[in-house]
């Protein structure tokens, strides 16, 4: 399947603070792409530039292979803010009577159903919903489109856990469905379980990019115990990622190469060979690291 | 369908500015305070409709018509709206465009039904009026005054927040109606005085006597449609 | 079939799904002719992408356990490589256990042993 986003050194300035420094990154259509970063990394900016609601500053981004900024392509996409403030003065019968006409794949039977699973009042003023109620307009707005193409922000912030599970829920449907979902979270554990590509930023650049399985499998930690450590430059190497040493031990974060590292423990008298797997979070929270480090 | 969304979100204001403008209207054609006298007695609608016309209704119009212009996507990024709005396959321009013909229109309307309230008026109690120079006053207010509306446009295009907009907008207004009346140079610019040269109107009877010359008018509108397109440039330039 | 997983285990999460659909079938709780839940219908239950159940089922396919008929759902297969797996399995646990019990009477903790067989696989796996 084609790559539904495309982002060529991508940069946005805000006056001196620059929010987003030559972002390249490509969002694969087909999957459920977790888009992770932390508060004030660039998440936001980078789906407003994707949206035409802020301009670029320089590079390019295309979103389903037209530049950013086209109104066609918009027909084909959905949005869910972060806010998912909607017209305050419509009640639900009138936004959804609103949305409606402008996307030609809008299915009523999934309207239909979306309005009896949600529960919503057809009648009720949009300011008189709550957070949880104005999620699940903003959801049945995007899902009765049926498009290509999801974004959200953020869209667990602000919800319980049920209405949390709920959501990825029908999220995960849309996915079954055909439509590639984009969205951003700060929140390791959501993007672990229902992204299978994942795409990390800090300070608006790309520091993880990949599958979600590859870069569980391609990571691991091995700790080696020894009576007398021998100095961490001794495993410095291409693919390692981090070596620290507690004691007598010394864990050794790699992504290359693990069976041969690992094997450099009873070469070097090695008491003890452990090789762990990595969580998402473990690995994020080191390329953020190694990002501040670098820069 | 992205009309109905423009007219909705301005609707309360054009209604509440309309009945204003009409209270304010038939206030003033009843009370003639300049000659004392009052008009239900002498049934001589034609003073007091075209200072009611020319004075008050313009005057206040002015003011109005820079609330008018208010609101677009400034506001609705203050309301959180403004992601939404802009993800809907409908361009900038387009909104635009909805947005100053829904809000030039209601101008119109609120230029034009208070004028041609004052022939009503008459009617309904015995004495008369000329529809026909209500209408043009009505009109001169609308175009000519288009001015303000656009103005009221423009600021809010640059300037986020409702009060602050209006606030600056009716500044702008008592700075132009002023200087126009003050200062030698810029006398020839008064709107007012254009609206209702007095020169072409009959003293005694209070009606247009000759043909109106519509320059000032014209070039007045024609500066309306520049600063709008001042708006736009700004409105599809900005982030949000 | 119940599944449970841990998505922050740094497991792959369509492992996690094979592991246990494969350890339902050893244990009898899936038996061969059993219809698996449709993929979309799974994917929605564990709140996962569809992509992880496809790719699930598609590893399951390739070890014999389970065969998807176009259009039809997936299948626990039947057939001499399921279970033959499943006897393989009978005899490894079997093996298992004494070893088990011999490296505990040489007076190993299970963490002790635990290390050992890590560090031999390792070092099979480099060697091969």
């Amino acid at each position: 399947m084609n790559a539904v986003v495309e982002t060529r050194e991508l940069t946005k300035r805000f006056g001196d603070n620059y929010a987003l420094t030559s972002l390249t990154m490509t969002v694969p259509g087909g999957h459920i792409v977790g888009f992770l970063g932390r508060n004030g990394s660039g998440k936001t900016t980078t789906i407003k530039i994707l949206l035409d609601v802020i301009r670029r500053t320089s590079g390019e981004a295309t979103v389903l292979g037209e530049p950013t900024g086209s109104v066609a392509v918009r027909r084909r996409i959905g949005f869910l803010g972060e806010d998912k403030r909607l017209y305050s003065y419509m009640t639900v019968r009138e936004i959804i009577a609103f949305t409606r006409p402008f996307f030609p794949t809008w299915r009523v039977e999934t309207e239909t159903r979306l309005l009896t699973d949600f529960e919503l009042p057809l009648d009720r003023k949009v300011s008189a919903l709550s957070k949880g109620m104005r999620t699940k307009v903003g959801l049945l707005l995007n899902l009765c489109r049926h498009s290509e193409f999801l974004i959200l922000d953020e869209p667990s912030e602000g919800l319980d856990p049920v209405m949390t599970e709920q959501m990825l829920q029908s999220l995960v449907q849309q996915a079954a469905d055909g439509t590639t979902i984009f969205f951003s979270s700060h929140q390791v554990a959501e993007v672990e379980q229902i992204a299978d590509h994942i795409i990390a930023i800090e300070k608006g650049r790309v520091i993880l990019e990949g599958s979600l399985d590859h870069l569980q499998q391609k990571f691991r930690r091995i700790n080696l115990v020894f009576d007398d450590p021998p100095p961490p430059e001794a495993f410095r190497r291409n693919g390692v990622d981090q070596v620290i040493v507690r004691g007598r031990t010394i864990s050794i974060l790699a992504s290359r190469d693990v069976d041969e590292i690992a094997g450099l423990g009873p070469l070097l008298a090695a008491k003890s060979v452990e090789v762990q797997s990595v969580g998402l979070k473990e690995l994020f929270l080191e390329k953020v690291k190694e990002s501040h480090a670098n820069s | 369908m992205p009309i109905r969304k423009v007219w909705r979100e301005s609707r309360s204001r054009f209604l509440f500015i309309l009945a204003a403008l009409l209270v304010m209207t038939t206030a003033r054609v009843f009370y003639n305070s300049q000659a004392e006298k009052i008009v239900i007695e002498s049934k001589d609608f034609h003073e007091a409709g075209m200072v009611a016309i020319t004075n008050i209704l313009f005057q206040f119009w002015c003011f109005s018509a820079i609330f008018l212009g208010l609101g677009g996507f400034l506001r609705e990024r203050a309301v959180g709206t403004v992601d939404y709005t802009l993800s809907l396959p409908v361009s900038r321009t387009t909104w635009f465009l909805y947005r100053s013909l829904n809000g030039a229109v209601q101008s119109m309307a609120a230029a034009l039904i208070p004028a041609l309230a004052v022939p009503v008026l008459a009617a309904l109690w015995g004495g008369d009026y000329p529809v026909g120079d209500a209408f043009i006053f009505g009109l001169r207010i609308g175009l000519g005054g288009m001015l303000f509306y656009s103005l009221g446009l423009l600021v809010s295009t640059l300037i986020p927040g409702d009060f602050t907009g209006a606030g600056i907008g009716i500044a702008l207004v008592f700075v132009i109606n002023i200087s126009t009346r003050v200062v030698e140079s810029l006398k020839r610019l008064n709107l007012q005085d254009e609206v209702a040269p007095k020169h072409m109107i009959d003293g005694s009877t209070h009606l247009i006597s000759a043909q109106l010359p519509w320059t000032g008018i014209v070039f007045s509108f024609l500066l309306s449609l520049l600063l709008s397109a001042l708006a736009w440039k700004v409105t599809i330039a900005r982030d949000f | 079939m119940v599944i449970r997983l841990n998505p922050s285990s740094g497991i792959p999460i369509y492992l996690q799904i094979v592991e246990q659909i494969r350890h339902s079938i050893e244990i009898g709780a899936l038996v061969e002719g059993d219809q698996l839940p449709a993929i979309r219908t799974l994917a929605e239950e564990l709140v996962v992408s569809p992509n992880t159940v496809v790719k699930a089922y598609d590893g399951l396919q390739q070890e014999g356990l389970i065969r998807l008929r176009h259009g039809a759902g997936a299948y626990v297969e039947k057939g001499d490589l399921a279970k033959s797996r499943l006897r393989r399995f009978r005899e490894a646990s079997v093996v298992v256990k004494e070893t088990v019990r011999r490296l505990r009477s040489m007076g190993l903790s299970d963490d002790e042993s635990r290390r050992l067989l890590e560090a031999e696989w390792i070092e099979e796996a480099a060697t091969r």
